[in-house]
């Protein structure tokens, strides 16, 4: 390993699939023509799945999600295939317990997952440790840490470097990494916080993750690399840049040009960028392009796929012209509820609630369960205490003493199997399916049959 | 620093928009129906083409340019029309009288020219300062280009002694910071801004930056934040790219950082909807934002020159050595002593890495312009030139018939008397814009080219 040479992460399938193809622009027949070559450039892991990734397999695709797992791991029998988790939801924003939780583990890790990246958005060191133990408990040979970048008076570089501190302190992490969905590193942040954290990592690797949404990523990966961080997440085209993440063709140019060597074939690379090219081409699909610097993602921080997601929900409505009002919105609800990182789920929570509050006409009328199970400790503690106001308001509502107060149930896998009256017929994957989605969705995935191997 | 919150714009659309990314294949006729709505935006000024510009158009559409202008005066009721000249020749690279750059003034100002910006790279001080007396005499605004480079030789230091060379010569009204090559970062603009204001005494700085490497977005919010009040974009369609930053993001951002531009937004928005119409019915390119790329600090070519040296390789059947030739500039342009690449400098480096590659032998083959800029006759390099280059360009054999030579002193009588005694000034200029035939053979005999 030399001093000078950097590794990519390759997140394509799923990250730049979810950033340019709202995650369901990929199918399993799409990725197993390609895996050998994506085996062969030389990744240093593949982002592969994530429960989101998963739920659009069975919703959409009507593919098992498991054996997609299963099949593209045995294609790429050289490359450390990732499975990402907030740690405190399968497949859906339902909270869930940890029996749930350690059983995914098992059985992703049972399908080939190598891998586990961890992010909480709340960032509660006990539950990161729990969950990357789980994660080594079922067999997960590296467990990555994500510290989640955010812009507010909490999350100052201090934050991070705690935060850096307490999970190196684990005998579970192998990495860490610095993830930016919402593509607020600028360069200067980068040259103060990136040092803290790396001096706080106890020696442990720093991997950076960031998006491209106001077109600042790429300088932000340069920066990092001049200050040691050796291990980038990119994409290749036609799934890089525009709200996805920098083009790791790009990348090695730009790394090659100050003197770094990159650990990747090109030309492989190449062809795997011509690849899905093609899927592009065939499937109607929009290719990443660089975006124009916009200042105005600093405050809002809404991430480049929440931002197209409200203008549909404003459109169903009418109300595409309120944006802008929604948007402002976001930034005082983000606020009230104690700054929460714009990531899955806060993102979508607060988003929400921004626009039910524009659409309704009266501010927290309505309030969605994830936001009461929010307000009720179960995503973490806020980072700075909820807004008095705005708790009084929430905690008069009826439908809060649901989750108000109350602690989140911790059964047992056979407790919750009882429950649903899921015998041992049923296996795990089915089991982990049907807990988390409806059954008409699982039972229409299993009559589709075998999925498609190939691609058109 | 004095902070001021209210932004004004140059329009360059109708100039570098078009330059960078149509190849000013804009005709009149694609922007004569929009220009009372581009009068009512409010822009600060409005650049047309210059004397390249201009041959372009007479080239691609048998236009007459003066026609255009007197046009583009005429529906730009309001905001005032921007020309352009350069000190070392009316067209083209070679160092030449200033004569016919004289009368090219001259002509801009009577068909409704109002201001200029004189290309400029402050090492022909003398030819730059009586060319601005003559702008000034005809009434016009002059704004002179300090044109930016990345390169051990460009320090702040160079870049706040060239401010004050132009801020002691005087009659200049503004300085257009040009960064042709886009590769002006936010952390150089942080320490530039600062010295060249230093010397600026009270003359306002303007920023011109080029999209190519997807910096100049960011540089222009750091150069606000440093008091920079006029920006020049272009409209989003012929915006990004290798062109500038689109007006309509820059406004927004600027917005977002606490300042307010007077700018009336539905113009705007209908001027931005018109050419995006034309490039959609011509086919012509729509701008986007380019991809980071650390190479084009080293070799630092301005956009429309990578275009022009592949169309000259692909000439040569040598398309394939195009990564080559850029390798080259990059060690040419640091033999010569750092040149701005920006004509006439990028076209001197650019041809002679041609040369150098498709020849086989570095400097076998020379141009007589490399001689001549050898030779001192482009003022004094910004940076230290490499003596083993310089030995070899000025033992080509044909360096020695310009030892001696001196640029002629002509006056635009005597270019009458050759080139057609019975001219008007316009046509007399036509003829010296787009010289052909036997016509191009007298003036190279008036200029000593031959």
């Amino acid at each position: 390993m030399g001093n000078n040479e950097i590794y990519l992460v390759d997140v394509t399938t799923r990250d730049g699939n979810q950033s340019l193809w709202d995650a369901t622009g990929i199918k399993t027949g799409m990725i197993l023509p390609i895996a050998p070559v994506m085996d062969k450039v030389g990744f240093r892991a593949i982002d592969f799945t994530s429960s989101i990734n998963m739920g659009v397999s069975v919703r959409w695709h009507k593919e098992n999600p498991w054996e997609r797992i299963r099949l593209c791991a045995k294609a790429m029998p050289n490359t450390i295939l990732t499975f990402g988790t907030t740690g405190r939801r399968f497949i859906g924003f339902k909270r869930m317990p940890d029996s749930i939780q350690a059983l995914v583990l098992k059985t992703v890790k049972a399908c080939g997952i190598r891998r586990v990246w961890i992010l909480d958005a709340a960032h509660e060191t006990d539950l990161l440790l729990r969950t990357a133990r789980m994660a080594k408990e079922a067999g997960i040979e590296e467990v990555m840490i994500a510290l989640s970048y955010s812009i507010s008076p909490v999350h100052t570089d201090e934050f991070y470097a705690r935060k850096a501190r307490e999970v190196a302190s684990s005998p579970d992490v192998d990495i860490v990494y610095l993830k930016d969905q919402g593509g607020l590193l600028t360069t200067d942040r980068v040259r103060t916080l990136v040092p803290v954290i790396q001096k706080n990592l106890k020696g442990l690797p720093l991997e950076i993750h960031s998006h491209c949404n106001t077109g600042l990523a790429t300088l932000c990966y340069l920066e990092a690399m001049k200050l040691g961080v050796k291990t980038f997440h990119v994409a290749v085209p036609p799934l890089a840049e525009g709200s996805s993440l920098p083009s790791a063709l790009n990348m090695l140019h730009n790394a090659r040009h100050l003197g770094y060597t990159v650990k990747a074939d090109e030309e492989a690379l190449k062809a795997m960028s011509a690849h899905f090219q093609m899927i592009a081409q065939g499937e109607h699909r929009p290719a990443g392009a660089p975006v124009e610097h916009d200042v105005y993602y600093y405050k809002h921080q809404v991430p480049g796929g929440m931002l197209s997601t409200l203008k549909r929900q404003l459109a169903e409505v009418k109300m595409e012209n309120r944006l802008e009002e929604v948007l402002e919105e976001v930034v005082r609800v983000r606020q009230e509820l104690g700054y929460p990182i714009m990531v899955t789920p806060f993102s979508q929570f607060v988003g929400t609630q921004a626009a039910m509050n524009i659409m309704s006409g009266e501010r927290y009328k309505q309030v969605s369960d994830g936001v009461l199970q929010y307000m009720a400790g179960w995503f973490g503690e806020p980072n700075t205490p909820i807004d008095p106001n705005v708790l009084d308001k929430i905690t008069s509502l009826r439908r809060a003493k649901e989750f108000l107060n109350k602690e989140l149930a911790q059964p047992t896998v056979e407790e919750i199997r009882k429950q649903m009256d899921i015998g041992h017929e049923v296996s795990d994957e089915e089991f982990l399916l049907r807990y988390s989605m409806s059954d008409r969705e699982v039972d229409e995935m299993l009559a589709a049959g075998p999925m498609k191997t190939t691609y058109p | 620093m004095k902070h001021y919150s209210k932004l004004y714009f140059i329009d360059q659309t109708l100039r570098d928009g078009q330059q960078s990314l149509w190849g000013f294949r804009m005709s009149t006729e694609m922007l004569r129906p929009i220009l009372p709505v581009m009068d009512r935006v409010g822009y600060k000024a409005i650049a047309t083409v210059g004397a390249r510009g201009v041959i372009v158009t007479m080239r691609a559409f048998n236009e007459d340019p003066f026609a255009r202008m007197q046009l583009l005066a005429k529906e730009l009721r309001q905001t005032p029309l921007r020309g352009s000249f350069w000190a070392w020749n009316l067209q083209g690279w070679d160092i030449e009288p200033m004569a016919a750059i004289e009368l090219w003034i001259k002509r801009q100002v009577a068909h409704g020219i109002k201001s200029f910006w004189a290309c400029d790279y402050q090492n022909l001080m003398d030819r730059l300062a009586y060319l601005v007396g003559v702008a000034k005499a005809e009434g016009a605004e002059v704004v002179v280009g300090i044109l930016y480079a990345d390169s051990p030789a460009h320090t702040d230091e160079l870049f706040a002694r060239k401010m004050r060379k132009l801020a002691e010569m005087g009659g200049v009204d503004g300085i257009h910071l040009e960064d042709a090559s886009g590769v002006l970062t936010v952390e150089r603009a942080r320490t530039l801004l600062p010295a060249i204001q230093q010397e600026s005494r009270g003359i306002p700085l303007e920023m011109h930056a080029h999209c190519t490497i997807g910096l100049a977005p960011l540089s222009y919010a750091e150069a606000i934040k440093l008091g920079v009040t006029t920006l020049h974009t272009a409209v989003s369609p012929l915006a990004n790219g290798t062109s500038l930053p689109s007006v309509e993001t820059t406004i927004d951002n600027a917005r977002r950082l606490g300042y307010t531009t007077n700018l009336d937004q539905e113009a705007l928005k209908a001027v931005s909807d018109h050419f995006r119409k034309v490039a959609l019915e011509n086919k012509l390119l729509l701008g986007t934002p380019s991809e980071y790329n650390l190479f084009q600090f080293e070799h630092q070519l301005p956009g429309g020159m990578m275009g022009t040296l592949k169309n000259q390789l692909a000439e040569l059947k040598q398309e394939h050595r195009l990564e080559e030739v850029l390798e080259e500039i990059v060690l040419i342009r640091r033999e010569l002593g750092y040149p701005v690449m920006a004509t006439p400098y990028s076209q001197i480096v650019g041809s002679q890495a041609l040369f150098n590659i498709t020849s086989g032998e570095r400097y076998k083959i020379v141009s007589d312009e490399a001689i001549k800029y050898m030779l001192g006759f482009y003022g004094e390099p910004d940076g230290p030139v490499d003596p083993e280059a310089k030995e070899k360009i000025l033992g080509s054999p044909k360096a020695k018939r310009w030892l001696k030579w001196k640029v002629p002193e002509i006056t635009v009588a005597d270019l009458r008397r050759e080139i057609g005694p019975g001219l008007s000034d316009d046509e007399l200029l036509l003829q010296l814009l787009n010289p052909q035939g036997e016509v191009k053979t007298r003036l190279n005999t008036l200029y000593g080219k031959n």
